[in-house]
């Protein structure tokens, strides 16, 4: 009977072992199965066979932003025939012209020096790269693999509105540049360069239609935001369009008026916004002023209680109890916790003698390891109580006997 | 400040339940003059009971470290009880006297 007990108990073991390992290995096989797919995802070469990912939208839609945002600085030195664009400007187009090749155009405002630069870079598609995605005749690239062919950087003075060029220095590989996108040309970009390398080969002027420009310029400040609009590209476009009206003897009336428009919108909802962040920032200037008085008053420790509750009615009658039935738990405590032990003496009545119990009568004559023995006895005893008693204590916790609140019994829960 | 806040209100709970209870304590003492040495002998008698009870104790092989870890249990046990019972009190009056 009893192999057959140990037997039953090895079964169960084994069994509950297999289900375990079991439910493990389902669930090993799942992440596992989980995590391939979700690098099988992650991984270039299945991201070029599917749809765009929101992140590559993000850095196309960058890069028509800077592309239109480019256009609008060049737009008022090409019409006006400034020093600027022939000298600065103009030798960009006129690569981008002879090479047949798209440009990349990060925009970085370096509000330290006050003055803008303009990244150019062009990219040969047919350059080898590694990695990147190419969909819808978009190129992806990583910030290490950029085939730059040429680039410059421009700098526009906010003061003088002047523009001046400069070659990118030959250390461009170790600077940090960001994930890019190359391969389309956005509508704006396109009719600029169109006008400026029209059927003559010199576009602009009083008799080209800029019908599509402005409608262009149009939807591009509609899609501009206005908290992220800088002044410098509202200028710039404002500078532009006054530029095709003073030139051009076609009335673009209705054109410029919806530009206007839209600009005036968005300056107003940049106002609009400066104003919220302006009450915002009042908020939570308020906040922080109560927060500090908060804290300071809550870690006072100059004033006291008793300036209030000494005012209050007393009742200087002494308390009956208080001298001594204070002291009762306190005594028992000591009694029985202190050595206080003393001989026992009786005195014989009529007779000058004494019967002494010594204090120690028992424990001087037992050997020590039988005392040990009975106390370790005793010890256990105690002991036994006192976890008997909170193991009984911890089941009527369980129970709810001692959290139970009876609203209308307060004086049986109390007692 | 808080620690304030909390020695204050502790103080009214002693000020009110003082002003609450003082015309019972008016009346014992009206009545029973001898109340305070009421007490005292109680406790004169205890003691002097318990002048031997080490004695008794040291006699049973009984060591002192024994009783203080019983009754520094109950001290903690009703401890626990008693705040245990307190915050019932607490929510209870709070449930009665919420609008």
């Amino acid at each position: 009977m009893d192999y057959y007990n140990l037997f039953c108990i090895f079964r169960n073991i084994v069994f509950n072992f297999r289900k375990i390992f079991k439910y493990i290995s389902i669930s090993f096989l799942s992440i596992l199965f989980i995590a391939i797919c979700l690098l099988l995802l992650s991984s270039n070469k299945v991201q070029a066979s599917t749809s765009i990912t929101p992140t590559d939208e993000f850095l196309i839609n960058k890069s028509l932003s800077a592309q239109n945002q480019f256009v609008c600085f060049c737009l008022f030195p090409f019409l006006n025939d400034t020093q600027a664009w022939q000298q600065n400007l103009k030798p960009i187009w006129d690569d981008m012209h002879t090479s047949n090749l798209t440009p990349y155009i990060v925009l970085q405002q370096d509000s330290s020096q006050n003055r803008f630069i303009v990244h150019l870079y062009k990219y040969n598609t047919t350059s080898s790269y590694v990695g990147g995605t190419i969909d819808d005749g978009v190129y992806i690239y990583n910030s290490s693999n950029v085939p730059i062919v040429n680039s410059r950087i421009i700098i526009y003075d906010e003061t003088n509105n002047s523009v001046t060029t400069e070659q990118f220095p030959s250390f461009i590989s170790n600077i940090q540049m960001p994930t890019v996108c190359v391969g389309q040309r956005s509508d704006l970009l396109f009719d600029f360069y169109n006008m400026v390398y029209g059927s003559n080969g010199s576009g602009g002027g009083s008799s080209y239609d800029y019908t599509q420009i402005l409608n262009d310029i149009k939807l591009y400040v509609q899609g501009i935001k206005s908290d992220t609009a800088n002044l410098l590209l509202l200028n710039s476009i404002l500078q532009g369009v006054n530029a095709i009206a003073s030139i051009s003897p076609i009335d673009y009336s209705s054109q410029l008026q919806d530009i206007a428009d839209s600009i005036s919108d968005m300056l107003d909802k940049q106002d609009e916004i400066i104003s919220q962040n302006e009450e915002m920032i009042g908020l939570q200037e308020d906040i922080n002023e109560n927060l500090d008085d908060l804290n300071s008053f809550l870690r006072d420790t100059t004033s006291s209680p008793g300036n209030v509750t000494n005012n209050m009615p007393h009742n200087d009658m002494p308390d009956p109890t208080a001298s001594q039935v204070d002291n009762i738990f306190n005594m028992f405590r000591n009694v029985f916790s202190t050595e206080n032990a003393q001989d026992i003496v009786f005195q014989v009545p009529h007779t000058n003698e004494t019967i002494t119990i010594p204090a120690n009568l028992v424990t001087s004559h037992i050997p020590e390891p039988i005392l040990v023995l009975i106390q370790g006895f005793y010890w256990f005893l105690i002991c036994r109580f006192i976890v008997k008693d909170i193991s009984k204590t911890v089941e009527r916790a369980k129970s709810g006997e001692i959290l139970d609140a009876k609203d209308g019994n307060i004086k049986t829960d109390l007692l | 400040m808080l620690q304030i806040l909390i020695q204050f209100v502790m103080n009214i709970i002693v000020t009110i339940i003082e002003f609450i209870f003082s015309p019972f304590l008016n009346a014992l003492f009206a009545l029973f003059p001898s109340l305070a040495q009421y007490f005292y002998y109680i406790v004169s008698f205890l003691t002097t009971g318990f002048t031997y009870i080490g004695t008794c104790l040291n006699l049973l092989c009984f060591t002192t470290p024994m009783f203080t870890l019983l009754f520094d249990y109950f001290v903690i046990k009703y401890s626990i009880h008693i705040l245990i019972q307190a915050i019932k009190f607490a929510i209870n009056m709070y449930n009665k006297l919420k609008p």
